[in-house]
């Protein structure tokens, strides 16, 4: 196995991982763009490309997906008051949302006064979807991302609104899949390879599957014809801008007051905090799966940014990956049902990495560990501090 | 009339699909499966496959990914081919065509070998070329080495009849779209005479450059890599490009998609 000399990774990194001859990672290797492109020029460079997609004969300039996290406070941000646009926002809803999240969504809506399309599927038929996705792709956010990376797509051909704004490229920001320069955009490929886990929907249409071809309306991506006609396009923000999500999440909550909350397993109270699944039984899988998680990728973030060193990071995601967080964990199989907390931990045991439910010996960590994670702020109740998911906000619980 | 023809390449190293500049800088590109599925939507004329693990025999699991795809779209496969066996494995597994390299200069008898088996009209042979600052030059292959030589020494080394067409690698720009640079068709407009194939070009060539290299009379197809997998239905829209620019239909048309 090789091991970056500067990060965290190593090539059993999902995406895919090269190395140069110093063992640098192509994903260090790409974020060093974040510091030698003249960003001024790119920024310009977008407001160009946005000029030209501009359509005048609709009502609005572009569709943005959100999450209730405070990155999302900066995209709409950016949109909204640094290119003067009048976005659709839509939402695809996780099921599994936390109190934090809700209220980041409402203060979405109240601060940026925008017109926005929220779209629950059927929560019997994502429950069936997870059921399946669990079993054979090890992964309960299968049904999630497949409807999060459609339901956009499939509103700009519906409502002819050409223009996607995402905010960042996942694969790009972890492993260096392009470089800024070659602006990469959203596409089809993209969404099957690096979000669906190679897994198209349709797939699941077998002999043996609890699925059939109703339970995958809501996840099909529009046609090759359709995109072309409609000449649909999703562009990424961290191509134009320096994306840095702890740097953008701090600076949207000092001027919207955005919600921030503790995670069980990162000291990242920005991310992922509007979902009460991702650091809890998600993690615990991505770990018996690859054999790092969560914590790992914001520290490897933090790294390259210059805001820890390698060693420190290694205390801290030793220190977070020991947490099993056996409550969060039930809620979820309580939701579920057909699995106990045995059940779970048998079904742990078949995959690669061993996750230990006791923990042997605490991990300590030194003062320099301690300041850094406590230099993150928390303004809200913790993300796991609610029994239960709610399923819409405005205090409905099913 | 017979079109000409719009490709795309994929490049595989360690079994696994990557962004190649120059060959010599790799970025990861996922799985080779998605790719091929997806070039296949694309209508595009042919797709190459270019293995550069330089492993000792072919990889199961990236033919078993080439099976699997289904992919109707004919494949040129190429890296790694040492004989007439390694041809009827790529053959079971839905490999159209083969691209030779180092076979054309150091072992020729194995090259006879795989035209008599597969014949001429599926084997092209693949000619890296790259400007050293003062000449344009190739590499000869002999058993392990690589000896550089002028890229205008390079058609009277190989047996023009052995193949049917060329591929012209642009090394130095290989993966930088945009900048193929065109004095090497200048370079092959002074070597006319000694072509008897027709050519093909890859590395970092964009629309406009695919529109020029097109008109020149060998030129059979261009061959378009790393930014099929940065932009959405890219060949298609180049397709139209060229399509709209052009008054003589150099490439196919797709009317379904207009």
């Amino acid at each position: 196995m090789k091991i970056c000399a500067s990060c965290l990774y190593s090539n059993n990194h999902p995406f895919g991982l090269n190395f140069s001859s110093d063992y640098i990672c192509t994903g260090c290797l790409t974020h060093e763009e974040k510091n030698s492109l003249d960003w001024e020029l790119r920024f310009s460079k977008l407001e160009n490309l946005i000029f030209k997609n501009k359509n005048s004969s609709n009502d609005y300039d572009c569709i943005v997906p959100i999450r209730g996290t405070p990155e999302y406070f900066y995209v709409l941000d950016t949109v909204v008051n640094k290119l003067g646009l009048k976005p659709l926002v839509v939402m695809y809803n996780s099921h599994f949302n936390s109190s934090v999240g809700i209220k980041n969504i409402d203060l979405i809506r109240d601060v940026f006064n925008v017109d926005f399309i929220h779209y629950t599927s059927n929560p019997d038929t994502y429950k069936k979807l997870i059921k399946e996705t669990l079993s054979t792709l090890n992964s309960i956010r299968w049904p999630f991302l497949a409807g999060e990376t459609q339901f956009p797509v499939k509103i700009a051909v519906e409502k002819n609104i050409p223009l996607i704004i995402w905010p960042y490229h996942q694969p790009t920001e972890q492993v260096g899949l392009h470089s800024y320069l070659e602006e990469c955009e959203m596409t089809r490929r993209n969404r099957i390879e690096f979000e669906l886990l190679g897994m198209e929907p349709n797939k699941f249409l077998n002999v043996g599957s609890l699925i059939s071809r109703n339970d995958l309306e809501d996840l099909e991506y529009p046609s090759s014809t359709d995109l072309m006609f409609n000449n649909v396009r999703g562009i990424y923000l961290s191509n134009y801008i320096p994306w840095d999500s702890r740097k953008f999440s701090e600076e949207m909550i000092i001027k919207y007051r955005a919600h921030c909350s503790k995670n069980i397993r990162t000291f990242d109270t920005y991310d992922r905090i509007d979902d009460m699944t991702y650091m809890a039984i998600h993690d615990i899988i991505k770990y018996a799966k690859l054999g790092y998680s969560r914590v790992t990728d914001n520290l490897v973030r933090e790294i390259r940014f210059k805001r820890i060193s390698k060693n420190d990071a290694i205390g801290i995601e030793k220190y977070y990956q020991s947490h099993f967080p056996e409550k969060e964990v039930e809620i979820f199989l309580d939701w579920l049902g057909g699995m106990d907390l045995k059940g779970f931990l048998w079904y742990l045991k078949n995959l690669p990495h061993k996750v230990s439910i006791d923990l042997a010996e605490p991990i300590l960590l030194n003062e320099n560990q301690v300041n850094f994670i406590n230099s993150f702020h928390s303004n809200s109740e913790d993300t796991y501090s609610n029994s239960s998911f709610i399923t819409f906000g405005k205090g409905l619980y099913i | 009339m017979t079109y000409k023809r719009l490709i795309g390449t994929l490049i595989v190293k360690d079994d696994f699909l990557v962004k190649s500049y120059g060959f010599n800088f790799y970025r990861p590109a996922g799985g080779i499966l998605s790719a091929l599925i997806n070039l296949d939507w694309w209508f595009v004329d042919e797709i190459f496959i270019i293995d550069i693990s330089q492993k000792d025999q072919l990889s199961v699991k990236l033919l078993s990914e080439i099976k699997k795809s289904g992919c109707k779209t004919p494949i040129t496969y190429g890296g790694g081919i040492r004989n007439s066996d390694d041809v009827k494995v790529l053959l079971q597994y839905g490999v159209d065509r083969v691209l030779l390299e180092t076979l054309l200069y150091s072992e020729t008898n194995k090259l006879s070998e795989i035209k008599n088996f597969i014949g001429s009209q599926a084997i092209v042979a693949s000619i890296p070329i790259y400007f050293d600052g003062n000449d344009y030059v190739s590499w000869y292959h002999l058993s392990k080495f690589k000896i550089r030589i002028l890229f205008k020494d390079v058609f009277s080394l190989i047996d023009s009849g052995a193949c049917s067409e060329y591929l012209i690698v642009d090394v130095n720009n290989e993966g930088k779209e945009g900048y193929f640079n065109l004095k090497i068709i200048e370079e092959i407009h002074n070597l006319s005479n000694l072509f008897t194939n027709g050519c093909l070009f890859y590395g970092g060539i964009d629309v406009n450059i695919g529109s020029i290299l097109l008109k020149e009379s060998f030129t059979v197809g261009v061959a378009y890599g790393n930014v099929n997998l940065e932009k959405e239905l890219n060949m298609i829209k180049i397709r139209s490009t060229i399509n709209d620019k052009s008054s003589t239909n150099e490439v196919r048309n797709l009317n379904i998609l207009r």
